[in-house]
């Protein structure tokens, strides 16, 4: 009963305007449904704005992409996000190298994964970007102390997902391998890399999301640039539409990423519905 | 030897898990001895000593009870405001649909960057703070809520629907317990989400409370403070987690456990 | 009170997310009295468990109706019950709690009784012991007797079964086959019972009456009376007109079943 529809005994016969109006909606409700929300929200957005009327407390869209409009002549706007994009890239791309080998050593070999599992299970649980101001103190107040806390945030998603990934194809398929006599390699490539891609990307999406809130609270503590920067100055002066911009470039960040993931997923595991 | 080799074998769980403990705690000290100046860094030793003085000095307490304050009110209501949210996104067609596009957006959205506006709306006192645990917290409560009640197979509706049981009790009796092992995975991501919350929601002025303690130090260079508070961030998450994690076997027995998310 | 059950020119057509369409069920009359075992036999895909779930309300027909004491039947009703196909046992809930699942609604009983119940029927599938074990610690037979025994705690006036000894081994299913006629003792309670297999045998020894389904669109082919008297012992399998009888059914089902495996 789930995804059948049945079909209509007969078809409406009802030719009337409102009529037509919903057969073109229930073909197209999920579309519709989504435009209209985007639509809705942009609105509410801007008539609460509307209704304060006040830019020190509050700002609509409108006013959002004004203020983009000018910030977009600075040099400095530039220069914040040149330099968060590049905490984001080492710092994300250091994590999802380091989090699928570790991840991989501790999935393969018995020995490691009881010495240091509960570790990592540990850390997972730990809100890992309050280590942010000993990182400064480490490496100063450049890229390099935010590209170390990014690291350490999402590495443990990554790290865990590939864990669970690869045992679970080897827990199902090992038997299979075994009775197929198959070498390592094509075992690796054939059978664990592929089973345990599913797990991976949902490891490498929440790692992801993880570091694009840690750019914001590693440059809290002292950054010389970045968005998060940005934001923290605006906040101090009272800046409230410079805010938005900057709360809206993190939101991109974050969504972009989201959406190349998601399809990084459908293409690399074209068999599997997602999963989140 | 073979006696020794033989409790190993029985024991390696155990034994390996210690050993990795001392491994981590033995390189910690190494480096603190190469390092060798407390402006850098601390040995394991001295953040406990450290920890413990700051305990006995009673001067820790207020900063534990003000965070304590705000991590319960922010963490408690989001739970409770998520799993019902979550439950309302999965159950209902037109608020899933509606709000669909906006569930991924949020997924993706760093939400501890609305901080700031927060304390521009609710001015810099305990509100503001709480509000911030909120909605970091909430997020993945939510998004893990509402993807548990569409996991829910539709064969168990259409199960309940069979023997008549009533819409009002299909909810209880089998969209809650079986998302449970989704709403736990939230509540879990939730907890460390929830400090981080709490420490950002203290830089935006704050006169007390870990995440304060943690700027101070930061601020006087007092490296023993910063380890000190960020271990006890670290192993409140931990504790927590725990907590949940037992909860959840008392409350689940059903499940094949041992699964992480 | 007694039901009696219509089925008039029931078709069932499904129509696929891709537009692509089913016709599983193609024109199905029959008469169901109170007081008789059927069963439902016909090659894998013909549309059995579709007209057992349109019997119980599970899905509307696309056309024809379906008539129960001359209602038409639009939903799921307490005086009928259904054994499904995939044992559907909710993962949270431990055999005892399974079984009570039909009657945890009913008000005319009380806790005890309910209990009661549920321990008999627990007895009767052969669980005994494994009252507190979840699904994931059964084995697929046990968990399907847990199904049988869910549907028969509800104690219904119409009992539809969709192939509920399929996972059984041999010798419980024989034990099963005669246990089953005296557990539900249709003829003095009034009950219709609606069987669905795939082993002829199994359909003769239980039915009063068995409908041979053709492949797909499903209809029916030929509706045998079964005369011996019930409830019935397995000794019956040996005599010559059950045997005749069995070969009929085969002879009429073995054509279907090659049409069913070239599609
Ligand atoms: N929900 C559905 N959506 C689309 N097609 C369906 C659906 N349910 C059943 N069908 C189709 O209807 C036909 C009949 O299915 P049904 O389950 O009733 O067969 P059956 O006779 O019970 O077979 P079996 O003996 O193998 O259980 C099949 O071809 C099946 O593919
Ligand atoms: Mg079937």
């Amino acid at each position: 009963m789930s995804k059948i529809q049945e079909i209509p005994l007969e078809e409406s016969q009802d030719s009337s305007f409102v009529a037509s109006v919903k057969t073109v909606y229930n073909r197209h409700r999920i579309g519709i449904n989504f435009c209209l929300s985007v639509v809705l929200a942009l609105l509410t957005w801007e008539f609460i704005d509307f209704v304060f009327d006040d830019p020190d407390f509050f700002t609509g869209p409108v006013a959002v992409i004004i203020e983009f409009g000018v910030l977009i002549h600075e040099p400095r706007f530039w220069e914040n996000i040149r330099y968060s994009g590049t905490e984001l890239i080492y710092g994300f791309g250091l994590a999802m190298i380091l989090g699928v080998v570790i991840g991989a050593a501790v999935a393969f070999s018995r020995t490691l994964d009881e010495m240091f599992s509960p570790i990592l299970v540990g850390l997972y649980a730990t809100p890992r970007s309050v280590a942010a101001p000993l990182f400064i103190i480490w490496l100063g107040l450049g890229i390099a102390s935010k590209v170390g806390v990014i690291t350490l945030a999402s590495v443990f998603p990554v790290i865990i997902n590939t864990q669970a990934g690869i045992k679970n194809v080897q827990g199902e398929f090992r038997m299979l391998g075994r009775a197929f006599n198959i070498s390592f390699w094509s075992m690796l490539t054939k059978i664990i890399v592929p089973g345990s891609m599913p797990f991976l990307i949902a490891g490498l999406r929440l790692g992801y999301s993880r570091s694009v809130v840690t750019i914001m609270v590693a440059e809290l503590f002292g950054a010389e640039a970045g968005i998060g920067y940005m934001i923290d100055h605006a906040t101090q002066t009272f800046h409230v539409a410079e805010m938005m911009v900057g709360i809206s470039l993190l939101t991109i960040m974050g969504i972009a990423g989201n959406e190349i993931l998601k399809g990084v997923e459908r293409w690399a595991t074209p068999y599997r519905k997602t999963l989140v | 030897m073979e006696v020794l080799l033989n409790v190993y074998q029985q024991q390696r769980k155990w034994m390996n898990a210690i050993l990795g403990i001392a491994i981590v705690t033995v390189f910690w000290m190494f480096a603190n001895w190469q390092v060798d100046s407390e402006l850098f860094f601390v040995g394991p030793w001295r953040v406990v000593t450290y920890t413990y003085g700051l305990f006995a000095s009673g001067e820790i307490l207020d900063d534990l009870r003000i965070s304590g304050i705000e991590f319960f009110w922010g963490y408690g209501v989001a739970a409770v405001a998520g799993i019902g949210f979550g439950m309302v996104f999965g159950i209902s067609r037109i608020f899933r649909e509606f709000f669909d596009p906006w569930l991924s957006a949020i997924y993706a959205t760093p939400s501890v960057a609305l901080a700031p506006l927060i304390i521009i709306w609710f001015g810099v006192d305990l509100t503001a703070k709480i509000v911030i645990v909120l909605i970091t917290a909430v997020v993945p409560i939510v998004l893990n809520t509402y993807t548990g009640v569409l996991s829910v197979g539709k064969e168990f509706q259409t199960l309940a629907n069979s023997f008549c049981v009533p819409q009002r009790q299909v909810l209880y009796k089998i969209l809650i317990p079986g998302s449970l092992p989704y709403i736990v995975t939230g509540l879990r991501l939730g907890i460390s989400r929830g400090i981080v919350g709490v420490v950002v929601g203290e830089y935006f002025g704050a006169y007390a409370g870990l995440g304060y303690q943690l700027f101070k130090g930061l601020d006087t260079f007092n490296m023993p403070l910063m380890m000190s508070c960020a271990a006890m961030l670290a192993g409140t998450g931990v504790v927590f987690n725990q907590v949940i994690l037992v909860i959840e076997r008392r409350m689940a027995p059903w499940r094949d456990t041992q699964l992480q998310e | 009170m007694s039901s009696s059950i219509q089925v008039e020119q029931v078709h069932k057509t499904f129509m696929k997310p891709t537009g692509e369409t089913v016709h599983a069920v193609g024109g199905v009359d029959m008469d169901l009295r109170p007081g008789t075992f059927y069963s439902f036999v016909g090659p894998s895909g013909c549309g059995k468990t579709t007209l057992l779930h349109m019997i119980h309300g599970l899905l509307p027909t696309t056309r024809g109706r379906i008539l129960l004491d001359g209602e038409e039947v639009n939903g799921p009703t307490p005086n009928k019950a259904v054994v499904f196909q995939q044992a559907l046992l909710l993962p949270w809930r431990n055999v005892t709690d399974n079984i009570k699942f039909g009657i945890e609604n009913d008000r005319n009983m009380s806790a005890t009784e309910r209990l009661e119940i549920c321990d008999k029927y627990t007895q009767i599938v052969g669980l005994r012991g494994f009252e507190s074990h979840y699904p994931h610690e059964l084995s697929g037979g046990m968990q399907q007797r847990v199904n049988l025994a869910r549907a028969l705690a509800v104690n219904p006036e119409i009992l539809l079964m969709d192939e509920p000894f399929a996972s059984l081994d041999a010798q419980t299913r024989l034990l099963m086959q005669e246990e089953l006629q005296r557990m539900i003792d249709w003829k003095n309670s009034g009950k219709i019972v609606v069987f669905v297999t795939h082993d002829i045998e199994e359909a003769v020894f239980l039915s009063d009456v068995v409908f041979c389904f053709s492949f797909r669109p499903g209809t029916i082919m030929k509706e045998i009376k079964v005369p011996f008297p019930t409830p019935r012992t397995l000794r019956v399998k040996e005599e010559p007109e059950f045997l005749q009888i069995k070969h009929d059914i085969w002879e009429l089902l073995a054509d279907e079943a090659r049409k069913a495996m070239e599609e």
